[in-house]
């Protein structure tokens, strides 16, 4: 039986290691027609590179509790779950800081389509109002957790080494705040608050290109569905095509 | 002030993304001679002759281009006139080789280059070679003004360099 669990596990490892080297492909000549991997033009025509944007940036978001859905999860075994108004939670705002990460690809001249996923984190220190029995308080620690995933639809207006974008993201976002809760003064238990809620953010951004394939930007939007709550950015991006294919209009 | 400091960070790391084509660069290139270079229109185009690849061809074109522009600019490399003379004095055009259909009008991105290596056919020709001259004027639509060949002396025995 176990010659048997090691002949399964040996062929399992050969077969990934075929299914990897086959993935991987080995380019053997350089010259043109020769080549297995890559086409005459790869790397410098523009019909045959993809005018796709990676990038990466520091963001911040200010977010306001009241007016969204909260529920809250006190234990971990068989946590007590209960719903909670935003107005309990005893701070106006939170602001937090992390990093977004973006790909989006040109699906003409100036519209663009992607994908942008961001994650924040931050120390909130407010207080709690007591809910459904619960006695709750926050942590005193990085307890402010807020992520988002949303598609992206935008549009590029090239002027000279600075680009406008305007983009609308639409996806979900999650904000959690870590507390702690207990009920009729026993012992404190880790729990959370959470919300989900619609992304909706429509966004103005500027680009400076600092080099034909790398750009710097700034950016800013407003929720649609909480105006009050906003984020910024920058970013720094690198492209499949030089100035995404136009430097002026 | 922390979005100011961000900024700032961001614009250091912006700062070393990939640099794009200037003009000269072609002639610093290590595989190519830099007589060789020759401005058609945005583009600057550098050749050089290598020993043929595969038995019955007639040389190796390695062929490298660079866009001074910030635009893309069309390139098609099939319009270069190549003609080889060999030792009677006899010329033939030599044909690029393109088994798969590759070579054909591509636009040349802003500020990119690029580096190609093309075989070169004599077709049923006989002959040792000794000079092959390489026109690129047409390879560039849009160039107004048309550029002097490239030509290279030499032999399979001895290589090619470009003659004055």
């Amino acid at each position: 039986m176990k010659r048997v669990a090691l002949a399964v596990v040996a062929a399992s490892l050969s077969l990934a290691s075929t299914a990897s080297a086959k993935n991987e492909c080995v380019e053997t000549s350089d010259i043109t027609g020769d080549k297995v991997c890559g086409r005459y033009g790869d790397r410098w025509s523009t019909e045959r590179t993809f005018p796709i944007v990676v990038g990466v940036g520091l963001w911040s978001g200010h977010v306001e509790p009241v007016g969204r859905t909260w529920s809250g999860s006190i234990g971990t075994d068989h946590p007590s779950r209960f719903g909670i108004a935003g107005s309990a939670i005893g701070m106006r705002a939170m602001t937090d800081v992390g990093f977004d990460f973006r790909l989006h690809a040109f699906a003409s001249r100036s519209i663009y389509l992607g994908v942008d996923w961001a994650f924040a984190m931050g120390a909130a220190q407010t207080t709690i109002a007591p809910t459904a029995g619960w006695e709750l308080r926050d942590r005193p620690t990085l307890d402010w957790v807020h992520a988002r995933l949303a598609t992206v639809v935008g549009g590029r207006i090239p002027l000279g080494r600075l680009s406008l974008r305007v983009e609308t993201l639409v996806g979900v976002q999650v904000v959690a705040l870590k507390v702690e809760g207990r009920k009729d003064g026993a012992e404190w238990t880790q729990g959370s608050l959470t919300s989900f809620a619609l992304l909706l953010e429509p966004r103005v951004a500027v680009d400076l290109w600092t080099s034909p394939w790398a750009t710097v930007s700034a950016w800013g939007g407003q929720s649609f569905v909480h105006p009050a709550e906003r984020s910024m950015g920058v970013s720094f991006a690198l492209h499949g095509r030089a100035f995404d294919g136009k430097l002026t209009l | 002030m922390r979005l100011v400091a961000l900024g700032l960070l961001g614009f250091a790391v912006g700062a070393c993304g990939p640099a794009g084509y200037s003009s000269g660069a072609l002639a610093r290139a290590g595989d190519v001679d830099a007589r060789s270079v020759r401005s058609v229109g945005c583009l600057d185009v550098a050749l050089a002759l290598r020993q043929p690849a595969h038995a019955g061809d007639a040389a190796l074109l390695v062929v490298r281009v660079g866009n001074r522009c910030v635009r893309p600019v069309a390139f098609d490399l099939r319009q270069a006139s190549i003609v080889a003379h060999d030792a009677e004095g006899d010329s033939t055009p030599l044909k690029l080789v393109d088994p798969r259909d590759e070579i054909g009008l591509l636009h040349v991105d802003a500020a990119a280059q690029g580096v190609e290596k093309v075989r070169l056919s004599r077709g049923d020709a006989e002959g040792e070679l000794r000079r092959v001259c390489v026109d690129v004027s047409r390879t560039v639509p849009d160039a107004q003004a048309p550029a002097p060949p490239v030509c290279f002396q030499g032999s399979f025995a001895l290589g090619w360099e470009v003659s004055p």
